[in-house]
């Protein structure tokens, strides 16, 4: 493990209000996680992989508790502060890739550039680098829906690396792919993590993505219950 | 400038849908263009016609005459003031007698104005020499085009002429129709017979007596001090204004209704838009988009359909505009009288304020209500649009 930390959650509890009743989806979470990491957040459904994610990604805040994301406290941060921090440094993958059914993969791939206000020829250098990163420069100029899933994931991958963020949240990254698709994906990010310094978190609960993770979190009704470093 | 390129692909990768938004808002644009344009065109052209063939620049009335009681007409003629005669002599102003009388064309009778005008006159646009002839005997008259078809006389006819003259004893004449007149002012058509008015004067024994002085339309000197009240052409064609005015009312609901099924479609497809966007939304702000911008993104989504259809409604309309605006809009005969000034041929007139004006109206409208629908996405969470819901 590194020395800098990127993430430090500590105390964390989120519920949600459910009919008259709240549910606790994360129980005084305590974790930290360094720079350059390729950790695992596994567990079984309903255990709060993608909750924690998602506080830790600046999309939703908690309840009570305090977590710090490069060094922002995301319970403290405005609406625009968050969308600032998940604009500049962190990038999202997830699990049906949530890609722009009207853009081709270029502009998918382009659209954080977009957002982060570069020129638009420093957008076409870095688009084209992400997407050598995962081997699609040659279907740059094609839609989402003429690509198969593991390119599709490819291409989320090309779009949440292509920033080079310090962070990338993978949301059950490997669910609608195949085995062999799978690994294609896991060891792209593998070298992404290897040659940025890129650190990844990844909530799951498959085999074969785990056996890839450098670190394994596990979750069990809101709770850490084990914590377990390769 | 990012979000209005990323709006433009949003639209451009919808397809069909956005291009049926722009087509029926471009109708919209262009019949609310035409139609105003054609209202604009009417007001005009009877106001310059009234202007050109009746009223010049202005009409000097004898005191009792008023055009809305018919009950004074019989005693509205006085004899002219002297104070008139050197812009008389000056050609830049004209006397007419109006006076009450009656024909029997066919043995019917009909209730006319006997119209007297001075036969040299230039004033007004008419054809006045034509009635200075010698007619057999007969009392020289002309008719307006409408007029003759009414009572189904054509030039050369001869009828019976009756009135009462200025000490109340009826007299009686044929006269003969030495002209038609064609105008395309109904007013100085529809129920009138003209004739010289010395003539007028004479058979009715009103020696020097009219009943108003019209006044050239090009006259811009100073105008005499009369006992007889001055009416300048824009209080003389007001009941033109508020007809057209009255119109273009009726007009605005036509295309208010038009406007309204166009910005249906509009709130239509933003709905469905943000219902069917829901897991997008929630992307483009993982992505680090903020709600504020993604509100902003959709409705300028929703306000460049108004851009659109003003360029489509451009490319296809201007071309019929102008073909509409070079042929005009020719009416049959018998809508013209409607007791207003129309002319024959309607030319519509589209001002650049007219056209900026309808854009404008229609952009904001559009925007409204392409933000309508926008607006619940102030609240909306990231996580919600992610799993698909609406917060």
């Amino acid at each position: 493990m590194t020395e800098v930390k990127l993430i430090h959650a500590h105390d964390l509890v989120k519920a949600y209000p459910v009919a008259d009743r709240e549910f606790v989806a994360l129980k005084n979470i305590s974790l930290e996680i360094g720079k350059g990491e390729f950790t695992g957040l596994v567990g079984p459904s309903g255990s709060g992989k993608t909750t924690l994610l998602n506080v830790i990604g600046s999309l939703d805040i908690p309840s009570s508790g305090s977590v710090t994301v490069l060094d922002s406290k995301i319970e403290a941060l405005t609406h625009k502060q968050a969308a600032q921090l998940r604009n500049l440094h962190i990038g999202f993958i997830f699990q049906t890739y949530n890609l722009l059914p009207v853009y081709t993969v270029a502009e998918n791939v382009e659209f954080p550039l977009l957002l982060l206000g570069k020129s638009t020829d420093e957008r076409k250098d870095m688009v084209a680098e992400a997407l050598e990163w995962v081997g699609l420069t040659e279907k740059a100029e094609m839609r989402p829906a003429q690509l198969s899933g593991g390119e599709s994931q490819r291409v989320a991958i090309a779009r949440a690396m292509v920033k080079k963020p310090a962070l990338v949240l993978a949301d059950e990254p490997t669910a609608n792919l195949d085995a062999k698709n799978s690994h294609h994906i896991l060891q792209t990010m593998e070298k992404l993590n290897a040659e940025l310094d890129t650190t990844f978190l990844f909530a799951t609960h498959d085999e074969k993505v785990m056996q890839y993770m450098k670190r394994i979190i596990s979750l069990e009704d809101g709770e850490v219950v084990k914590d377990e470093i390769k | 400038m990012v979000i209005l390129k990323l709006a433009y692909r949003n639209l451009k990768g919808a397809g069909i849908r956005t291009w049926l938004n722009i087509f029926v808002l471009s109708i919209a644009f262009l019949a609310i263009v035409y139609l105003k344009g054609m209202y604009n065109g009417m007001q005009d052209q009877s106001i310059r016609i009234s202007e050109d063939t009746d009223k010049g620049s202005g009409q000097y009335w004898c005191e009792i005459y008023d055009p809305y009681d018919p009950l004074s007409l019989p005693d509205a003629h006085d004899v002219i003031p002297a104070v008139f005669d050197p812009l008389r002599e000056a050609g830049v102003m004209t006397p007419v007698m109006f006076y009450q009388g009656a024909i029997y064309p066919d043995n019917r009778m009909k209730n006319v104005m006997l119209r007297g005008a001075d036969h040299t006159q230039t004033v007004m646009n008419m054809p006045t020499s034509k009635m200075n002839v010698e007619a057999d005997g007969y009392l020289p008259v002309m008719l307006g085009q409408r007029m003759a078809k009414s009572i189904n006389v054509e030039k050369g006819d001869v009828f019976t002429m009756q009135w009462r003259d200025g000490n109340g004893a009826y007299d009686a004449r044929d006269a003969k129709v030495v002209h038609i007149m064609v105008t395309d002012n109904s007013t100085i058509d529809v129920g009138s017979v003209w004739m010289d008015l010395a003539l007028l004067q004479d058979i009715t024994r009103l020696e020097n007596q009219a009943t108003m002085m019209v006044v050239d339309k090009s006259y811009t000197g100073e105008l005499p001090e009369a006992n007889w009240s001055y009416h300048s052409l824009f209080d003389l064609t007001a009941d033109i204004r508020n007809m057209v005015e009255m119109k273009s009312s009726g007009g605005s609901i036509f295309y208010g209704v038009l406007m309204a099924l166009a910005l249906l479609a509009v709130f239509d497809t933003q709905v469905l838009s943000i219902w069917r966007r829901r897991k997008e939304m929630g992307t483009l702000m993982a992505l680090g988009m903020t709600r504020m911008t993604l509100i902003k993104l959709f409705t300028l989504e929703g306000s460049m359909y108004g851009i659109f259809a003003a360029i489509l409604a451009t490319l296809y309309g201007a071309p019929l505009l102008y073909l509409n605006n070079m042929k005009g809009l020719t009416m049959p005969m018998d809508i013209d009288n409607f007791g207003m000034v129309l002319p024959q041929t309607l030319y519509p007139e589209y001002s650049v304020a007219l056209v900026v004006g309808t854009i404008v109206t229609v952009m904001i409208t559009v925007t409204i209500t392409s933000f309508i629908p926008v607006r619940k996405l102030a609240r909306l969470k990231p996580t919600d649009a992610l799993r698909g819901k609406m917060s």
